[in-house]
């Protein structure tokens, strides 16, 4: 199964630990499959991904569901502005989705620009 | 008054299918590619929820929400089971332990039940060596369950029509 797969995956496991590196706000992101299965993660304080995976999941589908209802194309991602911090959403292929979060609420553009490479870097490798 | 219906129950049981099959409106459903053992049985599984409308022959409207079915998603549970009147458990007789799964949505959704009501329905009773009726009487019997119980097929609006009017039925009693 996808999951399993690729929880060994060391490309992906560097390609996480490049997000934080490069954002100091970051707290952490994860790889989930599309269905809501935890496939790894990198953070700086524990993150219940089994949780998180599955509501990424629901999420992302209701973004699907809202813009196909508006014909406004797919859903590229999912931004969440919150008192302490943003968290971001977004598809990395039909399969899979990346999850990344930061602790400031400022943070978004790095966030966003350092997600968008990540999950690009992602789909290159596998 | 608007009457919310819960559907849950196991993968692959029909809970889409049956909202699907009785909806009077488009359904909104939240799929997303399986990529788990349910890939081995359907391509897509619902990730957050299924919404349809059904008018009852005296014109009222039911809205009818389905769950997803794996328990991953149980905090989805939580959130959809909120201001139901009633809940369909739906059973998939091809799982290894239909009747454990049975039980499993019976407690998940116990408060629910104790406040409102449910019926059940057991779908894909083709399958051979698996529960039949009788077995699935007689566990309800030896745990004192008295819900309506019922066979069906959930791409049938007939055979769905026959568990939202048990509800309906079993809601004006209480």
């Amino acid at each position: 199964m996808l999951a399993e797969k690729l929880q060994d995956n060391n490309a992906i496991n560097q390609l996480l630990a490049t997000v934080l590196q490069q954002c100091d706000d970051a707290v952490g992101i994860f790889v989930s499959t599309i269905d809501g299965l935890p496939i790894q993660q990198q953070s700086r304080k524990p993150l219940n991904t089994e949780r998180l995976s599955a509501m990424a999941s629901t999420f992302i589908s209701l973004g699907d569901t809202i813009t196909g209802e508006l014909g406004a194309g797919d859903c590229k991602n999912i931004i969440i502005e919150n008192e302490l911090g943003v968290v971001v959403l977004m598809h990395i292929n039909e399969s899979l989705i990346l999850v990344s979060v930061c602790s400031s609420p400022r943070g978004l553009g790095m966030l966003l620009s350092s997600t968008r490479l990540c999950a690009e870097a992602i789909r290159n490798n596998l | 008054m608007e009457i919310k219906i819960l559907f849950t129950g196991s993968v692959g049981a029909g809970k889409s299918s049956a909202i699907e099959s009785l909806s009077d409106i488009p359904v909104i459903k939240t799929e997303a590619k399986a990529t788990d053992a349910v890939s081995a049985s359907k391509e897509t599984t619902t990730v957050a929820f299924d919404y349809g409308e059904f008018a009852l022959d005296d014109g009222q409207k039911i809205k009818l929400f389905g769950t997803p079915g794996q328990i991953r998603f149980s905090y989805m549970w939580e959130i959809l089971q909120k201001n139901a009147l009633g809940l369909v458990v739906l059973v998939n007789n091809e799982t290894d332990d239909p009747l454990a799964e049975l039980d499993l949505y019976l407690s998940e959704f116990a408060e629910l039940i104790e406040r409102t009501s449910a019926v059940i329905g057991v779908t894909h009773l083709d399958k051979q060596n698996g529960p039949t009726m009788e077995d699935y009487y007689s566990y309800m019997q030896q745990r004192n369950i008295f819900h309506p119980l019922f066979p069906l097929d959930a791409r049938n609006p007939d055979d769905v029509k026959v568990l939202i009017e048990a509800m309906v039925a079993v809601l004006q009693v209480a």
